[in-house]
């Protein structure tokens, strides 16, 4: 017992020794994390209690059934099984269609010869991200409203001119090929930069090897990226259960709430806009946890097929 | 980038809100209008009162002496507006502040909070100033005002009445201002915003375009009936292609208000009484027919047919290029608005609108929904229990209920803001017609309260000049002329121990009647299941329950 | 050969599409901003040009907010400041999370990465920094946001991507960490740095939320917050009512017009950047 800690200590002077300038390059960041990311987590605890600003976090009473009443609930709230379904649905869709968007941009993109036809297109296409949320959602309301351009378009082929954003059923469409319009330029940013990593001379052998566009593609380019596109597919899954709210708020009404509203929207209603704290961050707090579960599950599963993971 | 936001949200790191939710607490409007947008909300409110502790109404002494001799400072929240930061980034410099502080002596330091999220950011943090102005508790605190005394947000006057004997006095003139203003608990939570008036309770209602009616030869609707024949008219003949222009919030409070809804015989869709009796109209039966009324007029093309995302830049373009007749809006910012802009902009157009009356069941009664606040809104200017120096804190507050406080706050400062001509205060040019081109509730806002609210009495004075064309006059008096003042609630809340579940039945409930609505308008959702799934859906999120806490409450400020 | 010119063609088209599609709105957007206000709203097809009578009456009122410019000016320092230190910041935790060796690594990773799925939310973020004396400060936009974890992890993964060789000689030579950090890794990495500098600095332009909490003086306001403040505003201010759609476009026009004239020019040297990182990685 007294030698292995013995060597425990030694190991820890070993590593210090060794990596003491790392640990000092890497401690404001620590430091960061403790005090904006950690200090503030004993807010957790709200979803527990009863919150009164006078007493404060600590202070407060916990709230009923050992804490739990917040929890017990929104699980038996009328909402709960929309709001967890819209959820999802959202998360999906916005992940099956909205995902391989920026790959399929960036693949195409790296396909045109022309550099300054490339460079012109790939600087318009992330033009949406330099538009505020507010912005991209009022020209939105402006296009689908029934007399909209979008709406007019769609008339065109039969569809009778309505306001699309007065009617539950195109919500996920609308929100979805926003996303994917809004952010598909943005996010091929980044395969762009890992498409331009890519060794040159792999082409070269490929085209020696009598390979086509299309076989270098799958057999050089996607494995170049392949990376960045499971690092990218990771962060998305963990967040699978998380829909921003700010973009639906803006673009939601009642009206359309039995496939708009979502957790996060939710959780703003009762948060910031009703001041019921500890609800809010109860309902949040579920969020979290299921997000949590699922990238621990993803991670690891991500870690044994592909050897690429988060941590 | 999504992702980054989606990462960084988890837990409760919510977001204030853009103009998203209701878009309703858009600063900029006339003063009954804000207070009954508050209201709509509040609703669901309750007080109850136990006696209030008569004890410290004898120390009225000889009043309170401005300005006061001590050299006090104080700290001051106040909610941003849009009418004062258009010209005065920097809240403090601007006349109204200023003279306040002249004329009590008192030095503010005034703590600018944007909106109301931020000002729920400020209780909830626990760190608050010595007074918070001009607030209706029942809306931006969750609990309500009792919750608000026993989290210590709210310091009760009780034991500090002895100072504001000008107040004291105009609580002791009516019974209902001090039921108001006081707990379930028996604490008076702070200074009230008052209208004594009639012509100031009511501000809002149907709005018509009366030139068109002239041309037409037709009255004005008095009947449901009547109200789509002038509709059908003014699509066919005066070529409007959106003959009825609302957003959700108008459409909902035609209804709420039993603008429309009194045509069905119900005087609102919102909580009501009758004759001490709590009434949800929304679960009342009246409610389908009215209902089926508003989707004949979705259908048929005459209410607009994107009214659930309409904005009200939108709103004002139809009116302007004359898409539309029909409205719902408030005298001073609406009726004020149009006619103005049409005159500089469209001088040679006939364009007049006006208001028009909540419509009645059968031609020649009397309508029973009327849109109109209590005469003491819930609106409350109050003192913390952080607040260092009490006494002169209430003093300061005091100073609006004087006859000298009561000049300023409707006002403003005299030379400047107004004159007084035979007796009367008249709003000199810089108010009404303002050298910079602001418009008069900017100027208004600079010296004035009157738009607003605040701790004093509003004056007759300010709404006759504010809204001073014939047109806004004959729209208030139109609106007021029915019976629609028996079925208002006042602004009561339930107790401390019935807050949560009450808190959280009406947010669900408001939430499932709000969507609803608009399905059942918009065609959505047939009205066939009313009450096969509306009427149960209801039950099932506990409107019994939600009325009988009401009633409670109603019963219990009732029995003072 | 063929097949190869029908895919190239159809390629162009699609460039083509999702240049018009990414144009259209904004352009709809300038044009509507200078169009007859009493024709605009219900305008139905596709605007090439702007509606007459034109107009610049939305633009005089835009430009008589005293905020517009305090608020450009105000974004500025948060973007440059703030990028400055996202990327410094950034970079130090991204380096230290290739490293294999160090014994706390694993638990300084795991401590990151759960900060993305637990916080403690908005009351105790807002206590915090108010604690820490940040509050009505610009530093308030800056601090709290230096790392975004999301970006870390990027980060890592392109430093990761860097030929350990390369490390393990200038290792060999005596090379100190902060050496083979800013020497090596660094330039190597240029392509995904430069794509940090646009992820924090559009970050920056565009929020506007913390600005909501933290800030009290209308004067520290970013152009963001300023301009989300007018656009909620715009319908309620009379003076401007037959103008209020029009001020709408002018005001996204004044607030996005400086990125559209600058990040082309930024985009050049992004360009350059990635392809330094090709020539290298």
């Amino acid at each position: 017992m007294k030698k292995k800690s013995g060597s425990l200590g030694n190991v820890l002077k070993k590593d210090m020794k060794r990596y003491w300038q790392a640990y000092l390059m890497v401690l404001p960041v620590v430091v960061f994390y403790l005090l904006f990311s950690y200090k503030p987590m004993y807010g957790i605890l709200i979803a527990f209690k009863d919150y009164s600003p006078a007493a404060g976090v600590w202070g407060s009473p916990w709230v009923g059934r050992h804490g739990m009443q917040n929890f017990i609930d929104f699980f038996g709230s009328y909402y709960f099984r929309r709001i967890l379904k819209n959820t999802v649905v959202l998360s999906l869709s916005s992940l099956v269609f909205g995902f391989p968007a920026p790959i399929i941009l960036a693949l195409l993109l790296n396909e045109v010869k022309n550099e300054r036809f490339k460079r012109v297109t790939q600087t318009i296409s992330y033009l949406p991200h330099f538009i505020s949320l507010v912005v991209i959602c009022g020209m939105i309301k402006m296009f689908v409203a029934n007399t909209g351009i979008i709406t007019q378009f769609l008339g065109l082929f039969g569809f009778q001119p309505t306001n699309l954003l007065g009617k539950s059923q195109y919500f996920p469409a609308i929100y979805v090929l926003s996303n994917i319009w809004a952010g598909m330029g943005w996010d091929s940013i980044l395969y762009l930069s890992a498409l331009s990593g890519i060794d040159q001379d792999l082409y070269e052998s490929a085209r020696i090897d009598g390979a086509g566009r299309w076989q270098q593609t799958i057999h050089v380019t996607l494995p170049g990226i392949s990376a960045t596109i499971i690092i990218m597919l990771l962060m998305r899954l963990g967040s699978l259960m998380n829909v921003g709210y700010e973009k639906i708020i803006l673009l939601y009404n009642e009206g359309i709430y039995e496939t708009a509203d979502v957790i996060s929207t939710f959780v703003y209603r009762y948060g910031l806009l009703n001041g019921q704290w500890g609800y809010s961050v109860a309902v949040g707090l579920f969020n979290s946890v299921i997000n949590f579960i699922i990238i621990l599950f993803f991670n690891r599963l991500s870690r044994k097929l592909a050897d690429v993971s988060l941590w | 980038m999504a992702m980054l936001v989606a990462g960084a949200m988890v837990l409760s790191a919510v977001g204030c809100g853009q103009n998203a939710d209701s878009g309703q607490s858009s600063g900029g409007q006339a003063a009954q209008e804000t207070e009954t947008q508050a209201k709509t909300q509040t609703d669901t409110q309750t007080d109850t009162q136990t006696e209030a502790p008569a004890a410290e109404e004898a120390a009225e002494a000889d009043g309170v002496a401005y300005p006061l001799t001590e050299d006090v400072t104080l700290t001051m929240a106040v909610v941003a507006n849009a009418a004062i930061s258009a010209n005065y980034p920097d809240i403090s410099e601007t006349p109204f502040w200023k003279a306040w502080q002249e004329k009590t002596g008192v030095k503010l330091e005034l703590i600018p909070v944007q909106d109301n999220e931020a000002l729920k950011l400020l209780f909830a943090s626990g760190e608050l100033p010595d007074i918070i102005y001009g607030v209706n508790l029942s809306t931006v605190y969750a609990g309500g005002p009792s919750r608000a005394v026993t989290d210590q947000v709210v310091l009760p006057l009780n034991d500090y009445m002895q100072y504001a004997p000008d107040l004291a006095a105009i609580l002791d003139s009516n019974e209902n201002y001090r039921k108001v203003i006081t707990t379930e608990e028996g604490s008076i939570i702070g200074f009230p915003f008052i209208a004594e008036d009639e012509y100031l309770l009511t501000s809002q209602g149907i709005i018509i375009r009366e030139d068109w009616l002239e041309d037409l030869g037709m009255e004005k609707p008095e009947t449901p009936d009547e109200l789509y024949e002038v509709l059908k008219a003014f699509k066919e003949k005066k070529g409007a292609e959106i003959p009825m222009s609302c957003d959700a919030w108008a459409v909902r409070t035609l209804l709420e208000y039993g603008n429309i809804a009194s045509g069905f015989g119900l005087p609102g869709t919102r909580l009501y009484q009758v004759e001490g009796t709590v009434h949800y109209g929304y679960a009342e039966p009246e409610y389908k027919d009215a209902l089926a009324y508003m989707h004949k007029l979705y259908e048929e093309g005459l209410l607009d047919p994107n009214f659930a995302t309409l904005e009200k830049t939108t709103l004002y373009a139809n009116m302007y290029e004359g898409r539309t007749g029909l409205t719902h809006g408030a005298a001073g910012s609406s009726i004020g608005t149009y006619m103005n802009e049409m005159k500089q902009t469209h001088p040679d157009s006939p364009f007049s609108v006006t208001g028009s009356p909540t419509l009645a069941a059968n031609k020649g009664e009397r309508g029973i929904g009327r849109n109109m606040i209590y005469p003491v809104s819930g609106s409350v200017t109050f003192i913390t229990p952080q607040c260092k120096n009490i006494e002169a804190a209430v003093k300061f507050l005091n100073y609006g209920y004087t006859q000298e406080g009561h000049d300023f706050f409707n006002f403003g400062v005299e030379g400047e803001s107004y004159t007084v001509e035979e007796g009367k205060r008249i709003y000199t040019d810089w108010i009404t017609s303002n050298p910079d081109g602001w418009t008069m509730q900017q100027a208004l806002a600079a010296y004035t309260r009157s738009w607003l609210n605040g701790p004093f009495v509003q004056d007759r004075g300010y709404m006759e000049q504010y809204a001073a064309l014939p047109q806004q006059q004959e729209a208030i008096n139109t609106w007021i002329d029915n019976d629609g003042d028996q079925y208002i609630m006042p602004p009561v809340t339930v107790t401390a121990a019935d807050n949560a579940e009450y808190a959280r039945i009406s947010t669900e409930i408001s939430t499932y009647v709000n969507e609803m609505q608009i399905k059942y308008i918009t065609g959505a959702e047939s009205l066939d299941t009313f009450e096969t799934d509306y009427l149960p859906t209801l039950e099932a999120l506990g409107v019994d329950r939600y009325i009988e806490l009401t009633q409670n409450a109603l019963d219990a400020f009732n029995a003072r | 050969m063929k097949k190869r010119n029908l895919f190239d063609l159809l390629n162009t088209l699609f460039m083509l599409f999702i240049i018009f599609i990414m144009l259209y709105p904004f352009y709809h957007v300038v044009m509507a901003s200078f169009s007859d206000p009493a024709r605009i709203s219900y305008y139905t097809g596709i605007l090439l040009w702007p509606l007459k009578p034109y107009t610049t009456e939305a633009y005089r009122v835009v430009f008589a907010n005293p905020l517009i410019l305090s608020g450009y000016r105000n974004t500025l320092f948060v973007l440059i400041v703030g990028t400055g230190l996202n990327l410094i910041m950034t970079m130090l935790g991204a380096y230290f999370l290739t490293l294999k060796g160090p014994l706390f690594k694993n638990a300084i990773t795991f401590m990151i990465i759960f900060t993305m799925y637990f916080s403690g939310g908005l009351v105790p973020a807002y206590l915090n920094v108010r604690d820490l004396g940040l509050y009505n400060s610009l530093w308030a936009l800056i601090v709290p946001g230096v790392i975004g974890t999301t970006n870390l992890i990027i980060l890592r993964t392109a430093f990761a991507g860097v030929p350990e060789s390369l490390v393990d000689s200038a290792m060999l030579d005596g090379a100190s960490h902060p050496q083979i950090l800013f020497r090596i890794i660094a330039p190597l990495s240029k392509a995904t740095l430069a794509v940090m500098v646009i992820y924090y600095g559009v970050g920056h332009w565009n929020s506007w939320f913390g600005a909501s909490i933290y800030l009290q003086n209308s004067k520290l306001f970013p152009l963001q917050l300023v301009v989300r403040n007018f656009l909620q505003e715009a319908g309620s201010q009379s003076d401007m009512a037959s103008y209020a759609e029009m001020i709408k476009y002018a005001m996204i026009v004044v607030s996005t017009a400086p990125v559209l004239v600058i990040y082309p020019f930024f985009q050049k040297y992004f360009t350059k950047g990635v392809m330094v990182g090709a020539i290298k990685g």
